[in-house]
């Protein structure tokens, strides 16, 4: 019988894995075209991968035995449940469309086989993560995403300000990754061994306590407050990583962490925090997202909020709040992808800062209906219009959240129109006719134009399948409602000439509340001494990493193809190291040689 | 029908065509001999058991395929014919003979004739004598295996290599085979015979001289359920060394040789799912369509006189790519291993994937306007493959 969790294992973890090496050696010998086909052959292996996986019963596991390190706790122990299904739906459906959306966007870029190695890896990672069924597996890959996400963000290293975005985000989410790294010595202590089983029979307070450490993982990976000042930065990264980060990856690793939390005795008081602070987190996020004039940097804040409520909502026992990582991932790796198509375009213009100006990209969506449509479409998922896909994700999260007091519906509320606010406002400035700048026609290539197309299709596409989900008609009465109100509130602002705002409040909003001045005041000189030696070391060596792949798949072919030549001694010499080897072979597999 | 059946065709064949001094009587003759030889071969694999039969159906599909090339390169010169049957020959002794002492007479016989094939022309000579110095090994190494199976089991048969009083004979017999079929490290010979071999010798060794040597391999499989470790390594080295050698760019000549071997290492890992499992029908489609693929394209190069379309087109069927029967043979083989081991499968996946890098890269590269007239010489060969690939079941004579 097909076992179909195998399969997911070797396709979506190992199989990318792979694709990360070839990527770097066929990119080494046949140039760009060799590190795409494996960039894109990653990217097909992971949705190959999530759909072997949701097609497994839940619960079931695969288990083998592996020779040290890899036994122990880094034992491989992988495994699905519902809750780690709908994560792999998100990265089974986003991962190739990166990839193909990829082949247009870095099309010219000089450091493609580092670029398509490290993206290989990354959704090989994510996919690891979600399928890992042991805490020491899960946290190796926790860190490799986090690798990953430094070496994509700094990926134009050689820009001082994508250089220190990616150090400070390896720095932040470090915090974090240490705090959980205490849990589990903590567990390990506690319960004689790291598998998930290991969390379920773990004492009360011992819960609790693993619960705090690991609440500072989440709160630094899915970047809330007060560990969020990574993710605006981190918008330096190319668009598609910005896709794939926001969307499927690294922040839905934090949301994923919160899910597994609710497993642990003794957590709630510890998720009733963390559902307070993401909610928290999601109004302030709305607010600030509202003041951006870089449409990136918009949607950054956008992510931080919506994955505020996808963490209140499932901290606060709403098993259907993981509904929106569905609605949230295509609808934020739609507008990524489709933002990027004029980004790129004006970027050799104006530059990369420039470029992502939302004035600059003004009435951009209207060149092309393709983009038009989408932009139109992922605006009103994000604001929560009904019937798209984000409407279902908020709906279910408020039927909880306003059960769980007033002060959780306020905040609610306030993070629901705020997130149709600047939802609406990307909408305004991407396809209204205005002055804009005087720019060339956008270039639409096909690469990158199919993705969006597939994404706008699916935003539409599962509402009847999602109906039973909702979370009663009051709750999705309400959240439509807001959206509308927050959405018709914008559009009005602008109707009215978008009178200016009062500079102190505009300012204050625009950098966060000044939260990312305060972390430069008191840690400036180290953070800034850290970033420079982490993103110097880490680049280096993943350069280091890409130019021995180089050379050994340039040196190693020729090298074996003249071992075979010679005259007759080395063909003799050949059969006689074979006649070796398979004496050794098969007293082995006898086991007359067995240790 | 007696398996002697098919061998005294091909002998006649080989005196027919040596006595004829007109090409195009030669020619016909050979093809009619040979298409002779490959339908009683198919007709005779009804009297024999199990694993035997379907290695010989496999054997005879292979040799009806070189019936079709026949009038091609039996036109070239007077002593292709009779060499190209007396491998034939050779080939069905091998498989008919029933245990390893009639599979090592009858490869002796078939290098023979292979070598011989290889130094008709001048160029050809130094090929022919690293081939047959390599080859030459195959015949004690088997005739070892029959000394020790005989002493451990009373028996020189296949079926006696299953005791465990049998593993160095086990040993012996893979190597003596692996000699013969180019299997890792038995494959130093490959890449210079091909390198220096014309295409009619190489079709000839592949179709008729390389293929029952695997198909002895799987059939040693079928009956050694402990042969399966050492079938997967040196298959799998054959593959990753062809893999990385092939990169460095070598002359088409080397990456044909390269990807045979390649072809080989991924036949003795299909073999691991007759060790596994004892069931032979996945392994035998899977070499008797790579063997006749790389023919087809060793043959379609040497036609075309480089990378023309036709050359392009083999090399995708090669590799997998539709209306070649590869493609049904991988997706056989790969289910077959599936029902052992998902782990072995998903390995096996991996290894077939690796010739792509070096193939897919010189075939896009390499391609391109070239006169195809001689190629329509391979026309009735190519819809003999585009049969294979609607209905491979055809190969082990076992209809759905």
């Amino acid at each position: 019988m097909v076992d179909g969790l195998l399969l997911a294992v070797v396709l979506g973890v190992y199989g990318p894995l792979a694709a990360g090496l070839a990527s770097l050696v066929l990119g080494s010998l046949y140039g760009r075209r060799g590190s795409e086909a494996a960039g894109v052959a990653a990217g097909l292996m992971v949705a190959a991968a999530a759909a072997a996986a949701v097609a497994a019963p839940s619960g079931s596991r695969v288990a083998w035995r592996a020779p040290w390190p890899l036994s122990g706790v880094l034992a491989p122990v992988y495994g699905v449940d519902d809750v780690s299904k709908v994560f792999l739906v998100v990265l089974g459906i986003v991962s190739p469309l990166v990839a193909v959306y990829s082949l247009g966007y870095m099309g010219g870029d000089p450091g493609y086989r580092r670029y398509y190695a490290v993206l290989s890896l990354f959704m090989g990672s994510m996919a690891g993560l979600l399928m890992a069924r042991s805490l020491g597996l899960f946290y190796a890959y926790w860190e490799l995403v986090g690798l990953c996400s430094f070496t994509l963000i700094g990926h134009n290293f050689y820009s001082p300000r994508a250089s220190r975005a990616a150090a400070k985000a390896f720095l932040v989410t470090r915090l974090g990754d240490l705090s959980l790294l205490a849990g589990l010595v903590l567990v390990y202590h506690a319960a004689g061994g790291l598998g998930f089983d290991a969390l379920r029979s773990l004492p009360p307070d011992v819960g609790r306590l693993f619960a705090a450490l690991a609440s500072v993982a989440v709160v630094a990976k899915a970047a809330q407050l007060p560990l969020h000042v990574w993710l605006p930065d981190a918008m330096e990264g190319p668009t598609p990583v910005s896709a794939l980060l926001h969307s499927a990856t690294m922040v839905k690793a934090g949301a994923y962490l919160a899910a597994l939390l609710t497993m642990v005795p003794g957590a709630g008081p510890v998720l009733h925090a963390l559902a307070l602070l993401a909610l928290v987190t999601a109004a302030y996020a709305s607010a600030a997202a509202l003041a951006q004039v870089d449409a990136k940097r918009l949607l950054a804040y956008s992510t931080m909020a919506n994955l505020g409520l996808i963490i209140a909502g499932v901290s606060a026992g709403a098993p259907l709040a993981l509904l929106h990582v569905i609605g949230h991932g295509l609808t934020k790796a739609l507008l990524f992808l489709a933002v990027g198509v004029p980004i790129h375009s004006l970027e050799p213009l104006y530059g990369p800062e420039v470029a992502r100006r939302l004035d600059v990209l003004r009435g951009a969506a209207r060149e092309n209906p393709v983009l038009a449509a989408s932009i139109a479409l992922g605006s009103a998922s994000l604001a929560g219009l009904p019937p798209l896909t984000g409407f279902y994700g908020k709906s279910s999260i408020a039927a909880c959240l306003h059960a769980a007091g007033p002060l959780a519906s306020v905040l609610l509320l306030a993070a629901s129109l705020g997130s149709a606010a600047y939802s609406a406002k990307l909408g305004y400035y991407m396809l209204s006719r205005g002055p804009g700048a005087a720019r060339p026609r956008l270039e639409t290539r096909v690469s990158m134009m199919a993705p969006v197309a597939a994404l706008t299709a699916l935003l539409l596409a599962p509402p009847q399948a999602l109906a039973p989900w909702l979370g009663g008609i009051g709750a999705a009465a309400s959240e439509a409602l807001a959206a509308v109100a927050g959405a018709g509130a914008m559009l009005g602002y602008y109707s009215l000439g978008a009178p200016r705002p009062p500079m102190a409040l505009y300012r204050a909003l625009l950098e966060g509340l000044y939260i990312d001045r305060f972390y430069t005041w008191f840690l400036g000189p180290a953070l800034l001494w850290a970033s420079w030696l982490g993103g110097y070391g880490l680049v280096a060596v993943t350069e280091e990493a890409e130019m021995l792949a180089a050379s050994m798949a340039r040196e190693a072919g020729p090298g074996v193809d003249r071992v075979h030549g010679g005259g007759f001694a080395r063909l003799y010499a050949f059969y006689a190291i074979g006649l070796a080897l398979v004496a050794i072979v098969v007293l082995v597999a006898a086991g007359w040689l067995s240790p | 029908m007696t398996p002697l059946a098919p061998v005294i065709a091909a002998a006649a064949t080989a005196l027919a065509t040596a006595v004829l001094g007109q090409p195009r009587l030669r020619a016909t003759a050979l093809s009619l001999g040979l298409a002779a030889a490959g339908l009683l071969g198919a007709a005779a694999a009804h009297g024999l058991p199990g694993a035997a039969a379907i290695c010989l159906h496999g054997y005879s599909v292979a040799v009806l395929a070189a019936a079709l090339l026949g009038p091609t390169y039996a036109a070239l010169d007077k002593y292709s014919a009779p060499l190209a049957a007396a491998a034939a020959m050779g080939g069905f002794t091998a498989l008919g003979g029933g245990g390893l002492v009639g599979a090592a007479l009858g490869l002796e016989a078939s290098a023979a004739a292979a070598a011989a094939l290889l130094a008709r022309r001048s160029r050809g000579l130094n090929a022919a004598l690293r081939y047959y110095f390599s080859a030459a090994l195959a015949g004690p190494l088997l005739f070892l295996a029959a000394g020790l199976a005989y002493m451990a089991a009373g028996s020189a048969s296949f079926e006696a290599l299953s005791g465990l009083a049998s593993v160095a004979a086990v040993g012996f017999a893979v190597a003596g085979l692996g000699v013969e079929a180019g299997l890792a490290p038995f494959h130093a010979w490959v890449p210079l015979v091909f390198e220096e071999a014309d295409w009619a010798a190489l079709a000839v060794l592949l179709l008729l001289v390389d293929t029952p040597a695997e198909l002895l391999l799987v059939r040693l499989a079928a009956a050694t359920p402990t042969a399966w470790p050492l079938l997967l390594v040196l298959g799998s080295l054959g593959v990753v060394l062809a893999g990385v050698a092939g990169l460095s760019g070598a002359s088409t000549g080397r990456l044909i040789g390269y990807l045979a071997v390649a072809d080989t290492g991924l036949a003795a890992v299909a073999a691991t799912a007759a060790s596994l499992s004892g069931s032979v029908g996945a392994p035998v489609l899977f070499v008797v369509s790579g063997r006749l693929l790389v023919a087809g394209l060793a043959a379609a190069h040497g036609l075309e006189a480089g990378w023309g379309l036709l050359t392009a087109a083999y090399a995708f069927m090669a590799l997998g790519a539709p209306p070649g029967p590869e493609l049904p043979a991988k997706l056989s083989v790969l289910r077959s291993l599936y029902s052992s081991s998902p782990l072995l499968a998903a390995w096996a996946a991996v290894l077939m994937m690796l010739p792509a890098a070096f193939l897919v890269p010189a075939a896009l590269q390499r391609t391109g306007p070239r006169s195809s007239v001689e190629a329509v010489k391979l026309a009735s060969y190519t819809v003999f493959i585009v049969i294979l690939f609607a209905f491979p079941w055809i190969v082990t004579g076992t209809p759905p």
